[in-house]
């Protein structure tokens, strides 16, 4: 769990003295980010950090990989699908849901609710295995996309 | 319709000549007077200045931007695009790459402040948090709320370099740690807060023209390249948002009514209603936990039991869905997936790939099930902008055995189990600073003398459920006059641990818990200078009514003087209180307190929340 927390300290500080937003593309990265509920521990962080609100053991750490530059279009679609991708799995699995709403938007789709059933019909090619990559989920959705939204991507 | 003079009114604020003194330059550069009644910015990167003076003085940085702009110097106007557009009206956008793709990147058209509400079984996030949102598109704008997720958050933190918790506390207190603002994806906001946390977010929509919003872009851009101090009690997270947002309208005196003390998330929530049409709405964004609730609140014990053990057995559920209606079997699935959720938040981004397995099988089977999911978890009625305020002064009248006495208590934050509970977390107490002053006649003589001094007391009372295993404790921290047989008004320092659980009925706000808790009291009166307590207690809180709450606590303990090893007979205590909050700010308590079998307390009084 400290090891956890050191990476995440470690992405924090790098990304965020990386010499403002300027160089900030803002990529992939999974959320390291503990959170401890020991009771002493819990004391501690009222006493200390309770004001804050920022959580001594909530860290945040969203912007990973920021030293790239402004990425595309397709970058940023895998950063997305990335960073949504259990949200995304719920909401393709039912056909419905936020994260969707955000591909409709990336995608340009005009009709979200026809490619929430497209994407729900496709769930076994999009997310074939748990362990998917991001680039195989990001190529199966932009094909649903292409037949259901006036994709530019 | 009179265009003419809304337009008059907006060019007379808009034109007020700029100058060192000028509001907007002062919130610009971030000068505030100190104690002495000098200027100085709160900003501590020296890049944030252009004059070498200019932390102390405003009229130095004021003169030397004005000089530097005038000779159409690049990396000062790109550097400082808010000030730029404040002394020449125009966004330097042509002449700043970087400046103009953060800007494009952003698509600014309005602003909305979005508050993290706790997490449960952590009475320390009780405080929250509170960041800004750049959208790319109008709040007016029916589509808006759908991308939401991939738009900007700007979020202003502490940068932490150490994982020790005494070095943290030790640097936090001090205020070593930089505080520097971050952009990032909207989503990974929501999904660190809402998923990983299981914390709720409130979005507010703020009012803002397009004008104001350019300018607090604009001013974004110069914050991301220089660090505050980070004050964990007064310039934190919330206060220097706060600073953003008076960029963008200087007519908003949002920092300045800030308590000088400490700035709590929540109290700026608050602040932001006060301003007349600063608000135009708000959004509930439900956490993994609320979403589970929600899909269960319909569901029998046994049913939940059934969803728990699909969690940790996706082909059970998969043999016995087939049973199920086509909708049934939706909304089941559906409800083991929040479970798994929330179950498994830390596991899915940090744990063994067999989690991601489990999950990946529960997923695959509810998309074959042809039904799309259409419901959104409704906004609680409680909203975080109705909670009380944090302060409380309380003055009460009664009876300690047989002798009158007022009593005069003052707290500095934030809530305890008895206060209203919109808007503040449900089963959680936290409380900072709680002095507690007796004033009494005692053999014909009018004393005052102290009677409790909590530094801190935090509690957190969640109940177990099918879903929910957390474990109920309190600590408290302070000193204390003895009122039992023991050593009658004996000053002690004295430390509170209980731990055990408790439960509640479903929906229900009232809970029972049982504790196992140890007490310890410091003073000289008692041989060894001090003594443990040790024993059962019984919490049990009556919240079946918005403006009536009653709180019961009754224990037994064995006691001993740290000389002896025997633990001598026991205390029996007791203590009852009723509060009937009458008004927004204001409540009244009747409160009686058995403190041993001789010694007992009537008392009635009123508090007030400022």
């Amino acid at each position: 769990m400290k090891k956890m927390v050191l990476i995440a300290l470690s992405l924090v500080s790098v990304s965020a003295f990386a010499a403002g937003y300027g160089s900030s593309g803002c990529g992939l990265g999974s959320m390291l980010i503990e959170k401890d509920n020991t009771w002493w521990k819990q004391v501690l962080a009222a006493t200390t950090n309770g004001i804050s609100g920022n959580q001594t053991f909530g860290i945040s750490s969203g912007t990973l990989n920021c030293d790239s530059p402004t990425p595309g279009k397709t970058a940023q679609v895998e950063a997305y699908i990335e960073a949504n991708r259990m949200a995304l799995a719920n909401d393709i699995a039912r056909g419905n849901g936020e994260t969707i709403s955000g591909l409709s938007k990336v995608y340009g789709c005009e009709n979200t609710a026809d490619f929430g059933k497209a994407l729900k019909n496709n769930y076994r090619t999009i997310f074939p295995t748990a362990e998917v990559t991001t680039n195989t989920m990001a190529s199966e959705i932009t094909n649903v996309a292409s037949g259901v939204c006036s994709t530019n991507l | 319709m009179a265009p003419g003079i809304f337009l008059g009114a907006f060019i007379s604020a808009a034109s007020a000549a700029p100058g060192p003194s000028d509001q907007r330059w002062l919130n610009l550069v971030h000068y505030k007077k100190n104690l002495w009644g000098q200027w100085r910015s709160q900003a501590d990167g020296e890049n944030f200045f252009l004059h070498p003076q200019g932390k102390k003085s405003p009229v130095h940085e004021y003169e030397r931007t004005k000089e530097l702009f005038d000779q159409n110097n690049t990396e000062a106007i790109c550097r400082f695009p808010a000030r730029y557009l404040y002394l020449s009206g125009v966004n330097p956008l042509q002449q700043c790459k970087e400046y103009r793709e953060f800007v494009e990147k952003l698509n600014p058209k309005s602003i909305s402040l979005i508050f993290s509400s706790y997490f449960i079984n952590s009475p320390a996030s009780a405080f929250g948090h509170t960041f800004l949102r750049v959208n790319s598109s109008k709040h007016t704008d029916p589509e808006s709320s759908k991308a939401d997720l991939l738009d900007y958050g700007i979020n202003y933190a502490a940068q932490m370099d150490s994982d020790n918790v005494l070095i943290y506390a030790t640097k936090s207190m001090l205020g070593l740690f930089p505080g520097t603002f971050t952009a990032m994806p909207f989503y990974y906001k929501v999904r660190e807060y809402n998923d990983f946390e299981s914390r709720d977010l409130w979005e507010y929509q703020l009012q803002f023209t397009q004008e104001q919003i350019d300018m607090m872009v604009a001013h974004m851009w110069e914050l991301g390249q220089t660090f505050f101090d980070y004050k964990f009690f007064t310039e934190n997270c919330s206060y220097h948002i706060l600073g953003i947002l008076e960029v963008g309208d200087p007519s908003l005196r949002l920092t300045e009514a800030l308590p000088s003390l400490y700035v709590i998330p929540v109290d700026t929530v608050r602040l932001l209603f006060d301003e007349p049409k600063l608000v135009g709405g708000f959004k509930f964004r439900p956490s993994v936990l609320t979403k589970l609730k929600y899909s269960t609140k319909d569901f029998s014990f046994e049913k939940k039991s059934q969803i728990l053990s699909w969690v940790a057995d996706p082909q059970k559920m998969i043999s016995e869905l087939k049973s199920l209606s086509l909708q049934d079997q939706a909304t089941s699935i559906d409800a083991t997936l929040d479970a798994f959720d929330f179950i498994n938040a830390q596991e899915l981004v940090h744990g063994p790939k067999e989690v991601k397995e489990l999950r990946h099988q529960i997923a695959t089977e509810r998309a074959l099930v042809d039904v799309i999911t259409t419901e959104k978890v409704p906004a609680p009625n409680h909203t975080p902008q109705a909670a009380h305020r944090s302060q409380r002064i309380g003055l009460s009248y009664g009876e300690l055995e047989g002798e009158k006495l007022l009593r005069l208590q003052m707290r500095f934050a934030l809530h305890d189990l008895l206060d209203p509970l919109p808007g503040q977390p449900q089963f959680s107490e936290i409380e900072f600073a709680g002095l507690n002053l007796r004033l009494q006649n005692e053999k014909q003589a009018q004393t005052l003398e102290l009677d409790r001094l909590d530094l801190f007391r935090v509690s957190s009372f969640e109940p177990v459920t099918a879903f929910q295993k957390d474990f109920s404790w309190t600590a408290r921290l302070g000193l204390r006059s003895i009122q039992d047989r023991g050593c009658v008004d004996c000053m002690a320092g004295h430390v509170e641990l209980g731990g055990g659980a408790s439960v509640a009925p479903q929906g229900s706000l009232s809970f029972i818990s049982l504790l196992s808790k140890l007490e310890l009291d410091y003073t000289g009166a008692f041989a060894g200078s001090g003594r443990a307590l040790l024993g059962p207690e019984v919490w049990a809180r009556l919240a079946e009514w918005d403006k009536l709450s009653m709180l019961l606590k009754s224990g037994y303990k064995w006691g001993t003087q740290f000389d002896q090893v025997k633990f001598g007979q026991g205390l029996f205590t007791h203590s009852l209180e009723l509060r009937y909050h009458g008004t927004q700010s204001s409540s009244l308590s009747l409160k009686g307190e058995v403190f041993d079998e001789q010694r007992q307390s009537l008392e009635v009084g009123l508090l007030h929340f400022f």
